[in-house]
């Protein structure tokens, strides 16, 4: 917790910086994400149940070598950033720039091998398609009703649920690549003190709730057969 | 460590003069201010003002109804009556008792309860403010330039296809525009609970265990964790409509296999516990009222504190009763029902206390007081229709008619609206160094009192005989009409008595008589040994306590120790 | 409770880099052997629960051990527990009416 700055009639004012307080309050955060996704998960446990042989049969399409190499990706990674920590609080900063290298290495490689598979389902005929565009008769198999095309309906909300729930992950582990990159800079310039890494903590933590969600993902929508 | 302390307060040294950051004059130093009690005022003045707006458009409404439209009256055309109650609706929930009296009171009152200087996060303090009043501006736009009226609770399938008329001649999505509106209000309400969280574990002064702790804050300490845990269910759930809105991916869509039932399941997940949100800082509000204006300690401290907790708790898992007539399985409606009943053993718990507290006390009736019972009252006959409503056979004859609107204003309205009034009252002088005019007060509280119990009775009786609620006009029949027109003429009293109200708080704020004494109504708590208004940080020492918040005996022996000693 | 309490925590426990390398064999194998499962012939409801059952031991490894809950002051795994409560009961409360439709 940073001091005030005042000005005028105030005198100056010092404090505790109080880390603990602060990661108690990054925990708290984390745990709106965790009920974010929760609802997510709400959804998709629904329509499983409610469509079981559909939902095996969409998630077949899905690559389990693709789904496992991501999920070591981000397990390696999140192992990575623990030590980027742990040696920046020791003080050996080249260290903990390798090891943040890596993390974002990962984290890339992760949204790229993603791409990748969404790119493969879009030459599937496997998208979103705007709202509008679909009553200009321009939809997808995914969604245009009455088409010869149409996949059974338990198939399309599985594809609904794939695209939506691992985009909104992507979004996250962009975010996570950007709060790395910034701490890497901030790192490498010295303005990263090891007293207040609370910046630094946190961000570790970030980074490994968006494994923990990941964790998750992965057998819910890869393994279902 | 200790710690250099702001100077001495002196009559005009106080959070109004002194800035944080390098802005020094209005409206600069205000809106870029992290001290938490600039920061609650700014909440307070945009939220009363919200109010006032959405009172008037109530008036309407009820003015509407004042005839049945067979007569041929007709004020508001069935196609925009929808978004009336709408834009009613939007803004007296969440830019009004939402935030409530944790926004304000919370803010300005939570630092100075525990003897710390400021929040634990005084910039996200500021940020979730910045939050509040961007969402608040977006959605009145968004309702206002393409007219909603998906009711506020955005049910599909109906809210993901309707394209909402404009009433500025251009074609708008005024739906996704709310929906993001509310996803960013929700996250002002979250980051007000992650700081109330932290600052109530680790910002409590010397000796002030959990046990010592005021009322008011245990109560936003467990309003903080719904707060934290039920806001972003309904975030993503009105942000996976918006994006069903744009793509249709079916989630809620029975043609496609959805249900629209989840989507029920998920906004109830966090509108249930809600409305705890908007009623337990005001039953705190009411601990502290109470003890003070019978100057006697509060009945029952500990179980008020863990009935809270409690309520907090169970709150969060009965939200299916609203969804009684939906069709989910039996089951679940049991459960719930089940659930329901025990949500109201906390409550009574309280109101049992808030009595024993009275009981043969020598109460002084301020205005702060006479809203804080009327508080007790009101919230008794809402939670008690509740029951009806909980209980499976009834719930079916009765909902989605007049009488729960009857219920759920008595208990927002009744009750944690009247306990942010008591609380606002209680504290003026604390917070603005004025008085305002007891004379105005009392008359604003006949009026509002009488006022709604003649607006919201008739709703009880009309929603017994079946009338639904959401509907523009009603049939011609006696028993509709009269009840209907009597509930009207109730609507021009309440609204006088708001107005009034109104009155009197700015009238008190631009021209009470000013005042710098610590502690006129003579309370036992932190928060009045502070400087009248509070200066920047606070207190002008670190402060230790040695006694219960609510030990008067203790309390009147440290004042009179005081007085001998000379001291201020 | 202390609320003056700034002593960091941290410094009290050196996680060494070779507990994290423990952790992520760890991890690596909980992973394979959910892949292996998933193939094999099991109903789907025991399929389901025990995907889930090995994702929660991965995910507690990696609150516990890679977010340091097993390290911190107990105040953060009573929240914890508190938030997997409340998230728990949210989930079996919505299957209350799903699992039991005519």
């Amino acid at each position: 917790m940073s001091s005030q700055t005042t000005s005028g009639a105030v005198t100056e004012h010092s404090e505790h910086y109080d880390e603990v307080g602060t990661r108690l309050g990054f925990w708290l955060f984390l745990f709106t994400e965790l009920f974010l996704f929760g609802a997510f998960f709400i959804v998709y446990l629904v329509y499983r149940t409610t469509y079981l042989p559909d939902f095996q049969t969409a998630s077949n399409q899905l690559s389990t070598v693709i789904g496992t190499t991501n999920t070591i990706i981000l397990l390696f990674s999140s192992l990575t950033v623990v030590l980027a920590i742990h040696y920046m609080r020791k003080g050996i900063k080249k260290m903990a720039l390798t090891f943040l290298s890596i993390t974002i290495l990962c984290g890339l490689a992760f949204l790229v091998i993603k791409s990748f598979e969404w790119g493969g389902k879009f030459d599937h005929n496997l998208f979103l398609q705007l709202r509008g565009n679909i009553e200009q008769g321009l939809g997808s198999p995914l969604l245009t009703p009455g088409s010869s095309e149409m996949l059974p309906m338990g198939q399309v909300l599985f594809f609904g649920l794939y695209f939506i729930m691992t985009g909104t992950h992507a979004l996250h582990i962009i975010i996570g690549l950007i709060w790395m990159s910034v701490l890497w800079v901030w790192i490498y310039q010295g303005k990263l003190k090891t007293d207040r890494a609370g910046i630094l903590e946190n961000g570790g933590l970030y980074w490994h709730l968006v494994d923990l969600i990941w964790i998750y993902l992965f057998p819910l929508f890869y393994l279902i057969a | 460590m200790s710690k250099k302390k702001a100077s001495q307060a002196t009559e005009s040294n106080n959070f109004f003069n002194q800035h944080t950051g390098k802005w020094t004059t209005f409206p600069m130093s205000w809106l870029t201010s992290t001290d938490h009690k600039r920061i609650g005022l700014m909440y307070g003045y945009s939220m009363f003002f919200f109010f006032g707006l959405a009172a008037l458009i109530g008036l309407i409404i009820k003015l509407q109804k004042m005839y049945p439209a067979s007569s041929g009256w007709e004020i508001i055309p069935p196609s925009l009556y929808g978004s009336f109650f709408t834009l009613h609706g939007v803004i007296m929930i969440f830019l009004f008792i939402l935030p409530g009296a944790s926004a304000v009171l919370g803010n300005f009152l939570l630092p100075l309860q525990l003897g710390a200087k400021d929040v634990a996060f005084p910039r996200v303090n500021l940020l979730s403010f910045w939050l509040y009043l961007g969402g608040a501006i977006l959605a009145v736009v968004g309702i206002l330039l393409g007219a909603a009226d998906t009711g506020w609770t955005f049910t599909p399938p109906y809210s993901v296809t309707t394209k909402t008329i404009s009433i500025f001649g251009f074609s708008f999505d005024s739906v996704s525009w709310m929906l993001v509106a509310a996803f960013i209000l929700g996250w002002g309400t979250i980051l007000t609970g992650i700081n109330f969280i932290v600052t109530i574990h680790r910002m409590r002064c010397k000796g002030m265990t959990l046990f010592r702790m005021p009322l008011f804050s245990w109560t936003l300490y467990a309003t903080s964790w719904i707060q934290v845990l039920a806001t972003p269910v309904v975030g993503i759930t009105l942000l996976m409509l918006a994006i069903e809105r744009v793509m249709p991916v079916g989630f809620f869509d029975p043609a496609k296999g959805g249900d629209p039932i989840l989507y029920q399941h998920l906004f109830w997940i966090y509108s249930h516990p809600a409305v705890y949100i908007m009623i337990l800082p005001t039953m705190g509000l009411v601990s502290e009222i109470l003890p003070t204006y019978c100057q006697r300690p509060i009945f029952g401290y500990k179980s008020i504190a863990l009935s809270s907790c409690a309520l907090a708790i169970f709150g969060y898992f009965i939200w299916a009763h609203h969804m009684f007539t939906t069709g989910m399985s039996d089951f679940a409606n049991a459960v719930f029902s089940l659930l329901t009943f025990l949500v109201a053993i906390p409550t009574a718990i309280k109101v049992f206390n808030w009595s024993a507290t009275l009981y043969k006390a020598s109460i002084s009736f301020q205005p702060a007081l006479l809203f804080a019972i009327a508080y007790v009252f009101n919230f008794m006959i809402g939670g008690l229709t509740g029951m009806f409503l909980g209980s499976l056979s009834t719930s079916i004859h009765l909902h989605d008619t007049e009488f729960i609107v009857a219920h759920f204003h008595y208990t927002m309205f009744g009750g944690a609206a009247f306990g942010l009034i008591a609380g606002t009252l209680h504290y003026f002088p604390k917070m603005f160094g004025r008085i305002y005019s007891k004379g105005s007060a009392y008359a604003a509280f006949v009026l509002m009192f009488v006022g709604f119990h003649a607006t919201y009775v008739p709703m009880f009786i009309m929603g017994m005989n079946g009338l639904p609620r959401r509907y523009h006009t009603y049939p011609d029949i006696p028993l509709f009409s009269n009840m209907q027109f009597a509930s009207t003429i109730g609507s021009w009293i309440l609204v006088s008595g708001i107005m009034l109200l109104l009155f009197t708080l700015v009238r008190g704020i631009l021209k009470g008589e000013v005042t710098t004494e610590r502690n006129p109504w003579n309370s036992s708590t932190l928060e009045w040994q502070t400087a009248t208004p509070p200066t920047l940080f606070n207190f002008e020492q670190d402060m230790e306590v040695t006694r219960d918040p609510y030990d008067y005996p203790a309390f009147r022996l440290e004042q009179k120790k005081s007085k001998a000693g000379g001291k201020k | 409770m202390n609320s003056n309490n700034h002593t960091n925590s941290m410094d009290q426990h050196s996680s060494t880099v070779a507990a994290s390398v423990v952790v992520f064999v760890l991890l690596i194998i909980l992973t394979i052997a959910t892949v292996v499962l998933s193939g094999m012939n099991i109903s789907s409801m025991g399929a389901l629960l025990i995907a889930v059952a090995i994702a929660t031991i991965k995910a507690s490894l990696v609150a516990l051990f890679f977010m340091h809950l097993h390290y911190e002051d107990i105040i953060f795994r009573v929240f914890f527990v508190f938030a997997i409560f409340a998230l728990a009961g949210i989930f079996l409360l919505t299957f209350s009416d799903y699992a039991f439709r005519s």
